[in-house]
């Protein structure tokens, strides 16, 4: 953009930054508001007042000596047309905006005051605002993006803040980040109103054109009415949920300290050349894509077209915390995740074990009644002395009966029958039910926990093995969003290289079109010059070269010398001296181009007789030459300026465009590698999904298995005991004892 | 494309001052002040980076939009002159400037109180540099340091804003023609334009003071017009800017006064994030 000289006065210049700083040292002598009078300003490392810096004010901090408030005051460092009046109408506005109407308490109070603060012997005004609590919008996305359910409230309330705007007619005029603050409760405050829209100022001009990068690439400062927010609406809700889908974004493609959300101005304006772009136009949820389609369309529709914020689109669900954890603490986050409602140890039940990436919930296999649970009745011990006791104790009284009468027969034989009689009780102890049963089922269990298996050795490994996983997993999602930044930086440098060296070779025409005006006017004012020189030059071209009568030039010199374009005295404007490696200085022919022409057996002497000829012929034109300039001649000069201006204009335009060729070409390139990365990406996370799944699975038999071991082992101790209690001589006493 | 480029702390650009301190610096200036140009130099110096700060000033501190360094030129030698932590290093980081000043002066001014008379009050201000003057006035080897600054920097930010030079000096070059080695530091390049070289000549000579001329031919003498020469004609953004705020412009219009203040030329810059030119 040209600048005119301006003959109008030079507004009131503002003081600087620094002047107000220095003036708010004594706040007893720059203010006038009595709440302020004397009040402390916030202090530098320095012990100087503190200023936070805006392209148009410089804001101090300051603590009412009288009240104790504290306020933020605004002092202006360049004039805004019509200041006073559009704070008037803006309070106006506000201050009839119930509170109790607006979906959260965004709006801030504020007071302008004429006579403000004294710098060096004037009063300048000063907007005096409530101290708003609040943490900037990137700060707090850095500080809260681990969260995707807090940035999607936030996304929300930042849609029903547009929504309160938009309901009351009125637009904000800069959405951007820094006066988006975020408070404690994830509600939003809206801060700085300087460049606002209401309708009372409607017909007036825009103060500002908002954040560079939040902007319509069509927002022009004619634009000022109640729609100038809703591109820049739409971009930060916009990337609100892509963030709360897919936190990793956030790492991906903003720069740390970047005065951006996702995307910056030249993302906006040219989306084909954008690095970041596609990584939202590419997502793999198909509802972030869907948003970014729609921020694309937007973008170049003039804004009166573009709809209000509203929920009409589908919307990506808050990531249920992936298995990233670059930021979580050190559990992943599956680990650490609560189901809604449970309150019980998170990590004690596997209920609460989620498979990565939100799929379904591995619940435990439900509890299967347990085989064999039945004899647990059974008391220890025989019960019911039947027939076979009898025959044993009948059999025993016999054999001993026997025995004795052998004795006394056969005192030596008789020793033989002795086993016999206890082989008849030792049988029948074996047939006996109980001692068959307890034997069955202790078998019975063996087997059962032999198939079973000590689920507790399996719980460890499988544990031992999921958290290798995650580790695995974390450390390749940690790399693919290294290999993800390092494409973006090497696309952008590519990108700047290209601008760079475009660039130079654009800037000698740049340089000349903008010297292009003042040329111009030294033309016009010396326009007589301009004029007979361009006389002289095209008589020139009437004096052929081989009508010279040069000595030399003639014959087979002609065709040499119109190789070098010199063909008439027109064609050469002077002589240059070069020295050569194998005699005397060669004598050149300097063209009307400025190459040098030096055709073969060119001498010197040729070279000043031709020089000579030409000469004479000037001097004889220049006291022909016209000696006054027509207004043709003016007009003449200003169009081949004008022409000029034209060509130098158009090649401007083709470098821009052979810059934006090549860099689509550059980020096509990245944009294939980067396609090739999210495939990787995908499969290696449906990979991660499935192994994560089945160990979670197998984690979640397993756990209920731990019951059936428990009780089996339990079963096979106390079958154990049983088994002892029914030993042979506890048979004996029982049969014969009756206990 | 031409100096365009937003200036952030992803995207920073540098500020290098260059201070004439040769012996010829003690006379005063022209004018009806007769102040000595070393003085006049040194709080041009210190004004400059104390706007610098204030104008990187955000919630949480000083943000590095800027890296700064100040070359001293004179009898000792041509490199930096910060002091104390920042002692002997050139480019500096705007934050760290900041909260490194040689040292905090105070003086009791008499300040306008408002109601027509006049309060004694002290200031506190830190200051960075002290009037030196001494030696004989290598300019073209201060221009060449300042050179190699650029080109490093323009290497390692080939997207930036350009970086800006400004040359506070009373003119009289005695290391040769400072034209060539102008020329070549005005010719480094980032993708957003050239290096911006200008220039703030403190001059006994006498003559109108002159603020952002765009031609040499009310200029006093030569050494001014030598300055005006290799002075980067102004960008066209902060030619509206300058315009908006009442400068006289045109498109010949460079970066030159002459016994005038510079220090306005800090409020040119827009730095960060506002849509700087009116689409």
């Amino acid at each position: 953009m040209d600048a005119q000289p301006v003959d109008r006065p030079r507004p009131r210049a503002y003081p600087t930054g620094a002047a107000y700083a220095e003036a708010l040292q004594n706040t007893g002598l720059c203010f006038a508001d009595p709440e302020l009078r004397g009040g402390s300003p916030a202090l530098t490392r320095l012990g100087l007042p503190r200023p936070i810096s805006g392209a148009f004010a410089s804001v101090f901090t300051v603590t009412s000596a009288t009240t104790g408030r504290k306020f933020a005051v605004k002092c202006f460092t360049r004039e805004v047309p019509d200041q006073a009046d559009r704070y008037r109408a803006i309070s106006a506005l506000l201050s009839g905006l119930d509170d109790a109407s607006l979906s959260q308490p965004w709006k801030m109070g504020f007071e302008y005051l004429p006579r403000g603060v004294l710098v060096n012997g004037r009063w300048y005004p000063v907007l005096k605002m409530a101290w708003v609590d609040g943490v900037g919008l990137t700060e707090w996305l850095d500080a809260n993006i681990g969260e995707p359910a807090a940035v999607r409230t936030v996304a929300d309330n930042f849609a029903a803040l547009a929504a309160d705007l938009a309901d009351a007619g009125i637009a904000h005029g800069d959405f951007q980040h820094g006066n988006l603050l975020v408070a404690p409760d994830r509600t939003l405050r809206l801060v700085d109103y300087d460049g606002m829209f209401v309708p009372a100022l409607a017909g007036r001009r825009a103060t500002e054109n908002g954040h560079r990068n939040y902007q319509s690439p069509m927002r022009t400062s004619d634009d000022f009415g109640p729609d100038v927010d809703r591109f820049s609406a739409w971009l930060i809700h916009v990337s609100l949920l892509a963030l709360a889908a897919e936190p990793d974004l956030w790492e991906r493609l903003h720069e740390p300290g970047g005065e951006y959300l996702l995307l910056t101005e030249d993302d906006l304006k040219a989306p084909d050349a954008s690095a970041r772009f596609p990584a939202l136009t590419g997502h793999p949820d198909p509802a972030v894509r869907r948003l970014a389609d729609e921020l694309g369309r937007l973008a170049v529709l003039p804004l009166g077209r573009i709809p209000e914020l509203d929920g009409s689109l589908p919307v990506p669900p808050p990531a249920a915390a992936n298995g990233s954890a670059a930021r979580g603490g050190p559990l992943p986050d599956w680990m650490t995740k609560h189901s809604p409602g449970d309150t019980a140890d998170p990590t004690a039940s596997p209920a609460n074990i989620r498979a990565a990436g939100g799929g379904p919930v591995a619940r435990p296999v439900p509890t299967r009644p347990t085989p064999g649970s039945g004899v647990q009745a059974a008391a220890a011990g025989f019960h019911g002395r039947g027939g076979m006791e009898l025959a044993v104790v009948a059999s025993f009284v016999l054999g001993l009966a026997a025995t004795v009468v052998a004795l006394l027969l056969f005192p030596y034989a008789a020793v033989a029958t002795v086993p016999f009689s206890f082989y008849i009780p030792y049988v029948s102890h074996q047939s006996r039910p109980e001692v068959g049963t307890l034997e069955q089922r202790q078998k019975e269990v063996f087997w059962k926990l032999n198939d079973l298996g000590d689920p507790n050795v399996k719980l460890a490994a499988l544990a031992h093995e999921r958290r290798r996983l995650q580790k695995a997993e974390t450390s390749r999602v940690r790399d693919t969003a290294d290999r993800h930044q390092e494409l973006d930086y090497h696309l952008s440098h590519s990108h700047a290289a290209i601008r760079q060296e475009v660039a130079r070779e654009a800037y000698p025409l740049q340089q000349e079109l903008d010297g292009l005006d003042a040329a111009l006017r030294a033309a016009q004012a010396d326009v007589l010059t301009v004029v007979r020189d361009a006389f002289v030059q095209q008589r020139l071209r009437q004096y052929p070269v081989d009508k010279a009568g040069v000595p030399g030039v003639s014959g087979v010199m002609i065709p040499r010398l119109a190789a070098f374009g010199i063909r008439t005295a027109a064609d050469f404007t002077g002589l240059r001296r070069m020295p050569t490696t194998d005699g005397p200085d060669a004598l050149l022919l300097v063209c009307a181009d400025g190459s040098l022409a030096k055709p073969l057996d060119f001498t010197p002497a040729h070279a000043e007789a031709l020089m000579r000829w030409r000469d004479s012929i000037e001097r004889r034109l220049r006291t022909s030459a016209p000696t006054t300039a027509t207004a043709a001649d003016v007009a003449a000069i200003t169009a081949r300026f004008a022409a000029r201006r034209t060509h130098l204009e158009a090649e401007l335009v083709r470098y821009d465009a052979l810059v934006k060729q090549r860099q689509g070409e550059a980020t096509t390139r990245v944009n294939a590698e980067r396609a090739r990365l999210g495939d990787e990406d995908r499969e290696a996370k449906e990979r991660f999904r499935l192994r994560a799944l089945d160990l979670d699975r197998e984690t979640a038999r397993n756990q209920a298995l731990l019951g059936d071991h428990q009780r089996l082992t339990a079963e096979r101790d106390r079958l154990g005991k049983e088994i002892e209690k029914l030993s042979f001589a506890r048979y004996l006493r029982f049969t014969f004892g009756g206990s | 494309m031409v100096y365009t480029a937003e200036i952030s702390r992803t995207n920073p650009t540098c500020f290098i001052f260059l201070v004439d301190q040769s012996a010829s610096m003690v006379d005063p200036i022209g004018g009806e002040v007769k102040q000595r140009k070393a003085d006049v130099v040194a709080d041009a110096i210190n004004r400059l980076l104390t706007e610098l700060s204030v104008k990187c000033a955000k919630e949480e501190g000083v943000r590095d939009y800027f890296h700064i360094a100040v070359i001293g030129y004179g009898h000792t030698s041509v490199g930096s002159v910060f002091g104390g932590a920042l002692a002997g290093r050139d480019l500096v980081p705007i934050s760290e400037v900041a909260d490194n000043p040689a040292r905090i002066d105070e003086r009791v001014k008499k300040v306008p109180d408002g109601a027509g008379g006049l309060v004694e009050t002290s200031v506190t201000f830190p200051l960075w540099l002290e009037p030196v003057a001494n030696g004989g006035t290598p300019m073209v080897r201060a221009l060449s340091y300042a050179d190699n600054l650029v080109a490093g920097w323009v290497e390692q930010h080939p997207d930036g804003f350009p970086p800006i030079v400004l040359n506070l000096t009373d003119g009289e070059s005695t290391d040769g023609d400072p034209s060539a080695a102008a020329a070549a530091l005005a010719a480094r390049a980032s993708s957003d334009g050239t290096a911006l070289l200008y220039n703030s000549h403190v001059s006994d000579t006498g003559g109108s003071p002159t603020t952002f001329p765009d031609s040499d031919a009310d200029l006093p003498d030569a050494y001014a017009r030598q300055l005006f020469a290799m002075s980067s004609v102004l960008p066209s953004g902060v030619r509206s800017y300058a315009a908006t705020q009442g400068y006289r412009m045109s498109d010949a219009t460079r970066g030159f006064v002459y016994n005038a203040d510079i220090v306005s030329i800090v409020d040119f810059l827009d730095i960060g994030t506002r849509a700087t030119e009116l689409r």
